[in-house]
């Protein structure tokens, strides 16, 4: 939900502990983690001790051992494949989401910048419509409609994603279309959908990447809070929500599956926003 | 250590060090209360109770000893959602009941056993089967000081047959003709057929709660509502109620019964929390005194915490499977037994409810069998014995009935019962079959269960009780001829035979019998794959004693029973 | 105004289709599990409309809505407005409570880390504020819980309190679990905008005119830094009066959020209803305030409307 603010000059200082290489080096760290992160998610059968489903009724709870590095949860499953497997959904949802309100958003912002009048107030409108929800109501109300699951909760969430990054596009796009290269593209008689297509967007490729992927961070914990109440990805499948949901009743017996889960989302959500920050600076200051 | 300004527990020493006890009066209190305290202990000692041992379901004596139990200015009782209104037509689930059943009473009262006891009525006399003519209490008050009248009993009972009031109670009055003040202490009411278990419905506060005909009719629209709530005759009385927040309930000093129950607890609050987790940290704080409302599992951490008590007894609650029984393959009875030898029973009582329950072979519990009890401990010995799970009897009972590969779904609605669904699912997989779990919102899982339509899902998990102690309870409705209320559509024209016989008889040995081959055969047909029984459970801050725990309380004016030690 | 009206409406409208497409009817889901004849069912689909058309009930929502009557609550037999009446004032206060610790932080934070920019106390805050956006709300309610209320006993565990002192005593908890992730938010904003302002030649200007570092900040670069801070801040309020479902029911607080779960869920179609309509015109009236400070904050953007 961060707007994607363009770094510019800077003030100078003598010694600066966060330097542009700070912010490259932390970008290109974040970007290994989701790397990682994904050929986890991947190869998680290769990785993976136990199947991530397979009940044993007599090791419920246990904390951390040599055969359950993470403990059991309250079925006896073992957390850490548990966790492993859940990489799978886990990140699959953020990623729909993103992509699902990035093509949708973007179109409708391009449309809502270039052309203006009145077609962007109308626009506008919808946005604020959107916006003014509560973001968890659209999520309940759909899940109540049709049955909670997966591809529910994603495309919930999707919709309210789309004013977000329709209105940063938008913003964008203004800025652009007071620039001398569209004025030429004018002159020389280019079509709207050809200057908006082929000149504009790649200008603003880079904003929408940066925006984009500090979504990913906020649409998996709002994805992790619907599987929490239980409107999301349904149990006994692995996600790293579910384990949330379902670990934090023993948080007093046994905190293990809340305390690997949660790590393991604020990991994956950090991850993001560096690498965000990162390509947000590297592209706004061309 | 409390955080609320507003009434604490005040001990003696506080009071003796603000100078508001003479070193006199300080030292008789203190007597007083070791003596009473000996007093107690010494009564619950000699009170045994089976349970575990870190638990204890020791039943205090009845009465209290003579000066026994300390004042409490005031406890916090906690219910996990707000009630559904403040009146007995709309009290009918574990929230509502909780503080509505402190302020109405009914006709008469269960007590530990779920064997009735006279309440507002003195008798009831059914020697003729197709009438009951209540004898009423004289001398009760309603909580305003106006008299309770035959007038208003039989108001009272009317209101639950009136369908503008649309009470939740209405079908157990589905065999009544008529109800008739017929003198100044009887009333009659009059039934078209043989009611089997009226006796027990006369022990439903629900259903013969007793208010005042005139106080209702002037209040009208506000009944039930904060701006009103109820008037009754209980040991508490409504004072106020703010949505979400708290209901407040004020002992009513002139009941009728107040020499035999405890009365020590000045003001009882009941307060929402949904949060099972918060319910436990606030138990262990102290900002909650009292609940019955948590689940096993989280009713287990409470042993963490030196200053909360638990207490256990058993329900006449079972936890089952339910399977479609009109849907292929689960209409085929071997399919539903290959379930009953594949699930670890036990195992999914420990993961789903912390193994506060008891393994149970039928629908009916044992506990709910309270009269012509050697003949049903009998039916219930010879039903076949608990053994563990076989995975390879029940794969050849699903090949048999060519099941191998079959597809579905399994419903789960409340938190403790996902455990047993992905139990049921894993289970499957073994036998060759590939089920997937679909968790719903509890009530929309009611309203597609007891819809009365054919239904569409396949296997259901449930926790279903009986509302009194009669053994026809589990089955009457859920597996017989009601179509709303038979969840699996199980059909068996043996079993409804005899649902039907046992209902309309007030003989209680032909009762027995008949619902003793019902049982049998249902057994047999495991439209019902029970799971397991689920305990009673009751947390209480170590400051206070009292409630003997039983399966009804939530019928039950239980806070007038509870002191402070 | 007139779009306002048109927002209101549509939000109703919207909220109204998806449960009236929900399955099963709001009467099965009420009297799910006990035993009702059918006369009295009939009488209540009769009283609440339920054996109308879809478009027929929202019209008689929407009459007696213009009229001033929000109507009746299925599930617990009372008018709406007495219903929510006692829910309001938790959510408002909570959001408003939480509004204040992710404005006093938050900016504290920003404004730190701009003004250090690219030093270590930058890198500090900034580690900060990204560590706390990646916590989700309803573990750090929890832990939050067991370590301050039943470890520590600094604070109650639960419920509301008395009196404004209580008040605010019994939400400080709710408070944090819920402002944690968005101080993070506005921080980062704040940085962003403050730090580029910073950069700006006006400032120069400013500075080389000698003026002492503090005015320059506060005075000049802080106006232009404060749209999209306002912007950003209007959003978060917005989210925090209307998102705190997760945070009331771990602290026990029963506000419109978990009245708004349970009504849906239970198919309430009027509470429901109203509760949208009073988070759509929160929401209106925080866009409000914030244009209007817009205008207060700097006067250019009377001028140049260019959209926030």
């Amino acid at each position: 939900m961060a707007t994607v603010v363009p770094a510019r000059g800077g003030v100078a200082y003598r010694r600066r502990w966060i330097s542009r290489a700070t912010i490259r080096k932390s970008g290109l760290l974040g970007g290994s983690i989701i790397l990682i992160l994904i050929v986890v998610a991947v190869l998680a059968p290769l990785l993976a001790p136990y199947p991530p489903n397979a009940i044993q009724f007599l090791h419920t709870l246990e904390g951390p051992s040599l055969a359950h590095l993470l403990g059991t949860d309250y079925l006896g499953r073992d957390i850490l494949s548990r966790l492993i497997f859940g990489a799978r959904l886990s990140l699959l949802g953020p990623l729909l989401v993103v992509g699902i309100s990035t093509a949708v958003g973007v179109p409708l912002g391009l449309l809502g910048g270039y052309a203006g009048g009145a077609v962007d107030m109308i626009l506008g409108r919808v946005y604020d419509l959107l916006l003014g929800f509560p973001p968890l109501l659209l999520a309940i109300a759909a899940v109540a409609a049709f049955s909670p699951g997966f591809t529910t909760a994603v495309l919930a969430i999707a919709i309210i994603y789309v004013p977000l990054l329709a209105r940063v596009v938008r913003s964008a796009v203004i800025v652009e279309r007071n620039k001398a290269y569209v004025d030429a593209c004018k002159v020389r008689g280019f079509r709207a959908s050809r200057i908006v297509f082929g000149h504009v967007l790649p200008v603003i490729v880079p904003t929408i990447v940066a925006q984009a992927t500090l979504n990913f961070g906020y649409a998996l914990l709002d994805l992790a809070g619907l599987a929490f109440l239980g409107l999301g990805v349904q149990p006994p499948t692995a996600d790293w929500g579910v384990m949330l949901s379902e670990g934090r009743k023993f948080i007093l017996l046994a905190p293990e599956e809340v305390l690997a889960a949660s790590v393991t989302i604020a990991v994956a959500v950090v991850a993001f926003n560096l690498l965000g920050d990162a390509l947000a600076q590297r592209y706004s200051s061309s | 250590m409390r955080y609320d300004a507003e009434g604490f527990h005040e001990s003696a020493v506080r009071q003796y060090c603000d100078g508001r006890l003479t070193r006199r009066e300080f030292v008789v209190k203190l007597a007083a209360l070791g003596l009473g305290s000996s007093a107690i202990i010494a009564t619950l000692a000699s009170c045994g109770g089976g349970g575990n041992a870190t638990v204890t379901s020791a039943s205090p004596a009845a009465t209290l000893a003579p000066g026994g139990g300390k004042e409490v200015v005031r406890a916090v009782s906690a219910i996990t959602a707000d009630i559904a209104g403040f009146d007995y037509v709309v009290a009918y689930d574990l929230n509502t009941n909780v503080p509505v059943y402190m302020v109405i009473e009914g006709l008469f009262r269960f007590d530990v056993n779920g064997v009735p006891m006279p309440a507002m009525a003195l008798s009831q006399d059914m020697s003729d089967p197709l009438k009951c003519v209540y004898k009423l209490r004289p001398n009760v008050t309603f909580h305003d000081g106006s008299p309770m009248t035959s007038d208003d009993v039989a108001f009272s009972l009317l209101r639950n047959m009136d369908p503008d009031v649309a009470s939740y109670q209405g079908l157990f009055f589905s065999r009544v003709k008529s109800i008739a003040a017929t003198a100044a202490d009887e009333v009659t009411v009059m039934f078209k057929k043989p009611d089997g278990v009226w006796h027990l419905v006369s022990g439903n506060p629900g259903c013969t709660g007793v208010t005042s005909k005139a106080w209702i009719e002037k209040n009208g629209k506000k009944v039930g509502t904060p701006a009103a709530g109820i008037l009754g005759t209980g040991p508490y009385k409504f004072k106020s109620w703010v949505r979400g927040q708290q209901i407040v309930l004020e002992r009513f000093d002139q009941y009728w019964n107040a020499a035999n129950r405890a009365m020590k607890v000045k003001e009882w609050v009941i307060r929402p929390v949904v949060d099972e987790s918060t319910i436990v940290a606030a138990l262990g704080t102290g900002e909650i005194d009292h609940t019955f409302n948590l689940s096993g599992t989280s009713f287990n951490l409470l042993k963490a915490f030196p200053n909360v008590t638990q207490y256990t007894a058993p329900s006449y609650n079972v936890a089952y499977l339910g399977f479609n029984c009109e849907k292929a393959p689960w209409s085929d009875k071997r399919v539903r037994q290959a379930f009953s030898w594949a699930l670890d029973k036990p195992g999914i009582l420990q993961a789903a409810y912390a193994n506060f329950g008891k393994m149970c072979k039928s629908p009916i519990t044992p506990d709910q069998c309270n009269f012509e009890t050697d003949q049903f401990k009998a039916a219930y010995d010879a039903l076949p014995a608990f053994a563990p799970p076989d995975i390879n009897k029940a794969k050849a009972l699903v090949q048999q009935a060519g099941a191998t590969g079959v597809k579905g779904q399994v419903l789960v609605g409340n938190d403790y019962d996902v455990p047993a669904g992905i139990a049921v699912q894993y289970a499957a997989q073994q036998m060759g079959m590939n089920v997937s779990v679909q968790r719903m919102p509890q009530q929309q899982k009611f309203a597609l269960e007891f819809s009365g339509k054919p239904r569409p899902y396949d296997m259901t998990i449930t926790i279903w009780g009986s509302d009194f102690a009669d053994p026809s309870g589990n089955i009457q409705n859920c597996l017989g001829p009601n179509l709303i209320l038979n969840a699996v559509q199980y059909h068996n024209p043996q079993v409804e035979n005899l649902i039907g016989l046992q209902k309309s008889t007030t003989n209680q040995a032909d009762r027995a019998k008949y619902i003793m081959e019902a049982q049998k055969i249902i057994v047999e047909d495991q439209p019902w794959v029970v799971l397991y029984e689920t305990d009673t459970l009751q947390a209480m801050n170590s400051r206070l004693a009292g409630y003997a725990l039983r399966p009804l309380y939530y019928n039950d004016s239980w806070g007038a029973d509870i002191y402070g030690v | 105004m007139l779009a306002s009206a048109m927002l209101l409406l549509a939000s109703s409208f919207v909220v109204f289709s998806l449960i009236a497409i929900a399955p099963g009817s709001p009467l099965q889901v009420l009297l799910g599990g006990r035993k009702v004849d059918r006369a009295t069912a009939l009488i209540l689909e009769h009283r609440y409309h339920f054996d109308k058309p879809f478009l027929v009930q929202y019209g008689y929502w929407l009459r007696n809505v213009v009229h001033g009557n929000l109507g009746d609550s299925i599930a617990y037999r009372d008018t709406v407005a007495s219903v929510i009446k006692s829910r309001v004032a938790p959510t408002l206060e909570l959001g408003l409570y939480a509004t204040v610790l992710v404005l006093v932080i938050g900016l504290t934070l920003g404004v730190i880390a701009a003004i250090r920019r690219g030093r270590r106390t930058d890198a500090v805050a900034s580690f900060a504020m990204l560590i706390a956006s990646s916590i989700s709300p309803y573990v750090s309610g929890i832990l939050l819980i067991w370590f301050f209320a039943v470890e520590l006993r600094w604070f109650p565990v639960f419920s509301l309190g008395t009196g404004v002192s209580g008040r605010v005593y019994h939400l400080t908890l709710p408070a944090i679990a819920l402002a944690l992730g968005l101080t993070a938010l506005l921080g980062r904003v704040t940085r962003a905008s403050l730090s580029q302002a910073l950069g700006e030649d006006y400032v120069q200007t400013a500075r080389s005119r000698g003026f002492r570092e503090r005015r320059v900040i506060f005075k000049h670069a802080f106006r232009s830094a404060f749209i999209p801070v306002l912007t950003i801040t209007g959003v978060i309020a917005g989210y925090l009066i209307s998102g705190a479902v997760l945070v009331e029911y771990t602290f026990g607080l029963n506000g419109l959020g978990s009245l708004l779960v349970d009504s849906v869920q239970s198919r309430d179609f009027a509470v429901v209803q109203a509760i949208v309509l009073i988070f759509t015109a929160v929401f209106l009236v925080i866009n409000l305030v914030v244009d209007l400070l817009y205008v207060v904050i700097d006067p250019r953007t009377r001028l140049a409307e260019e959209g926030s």
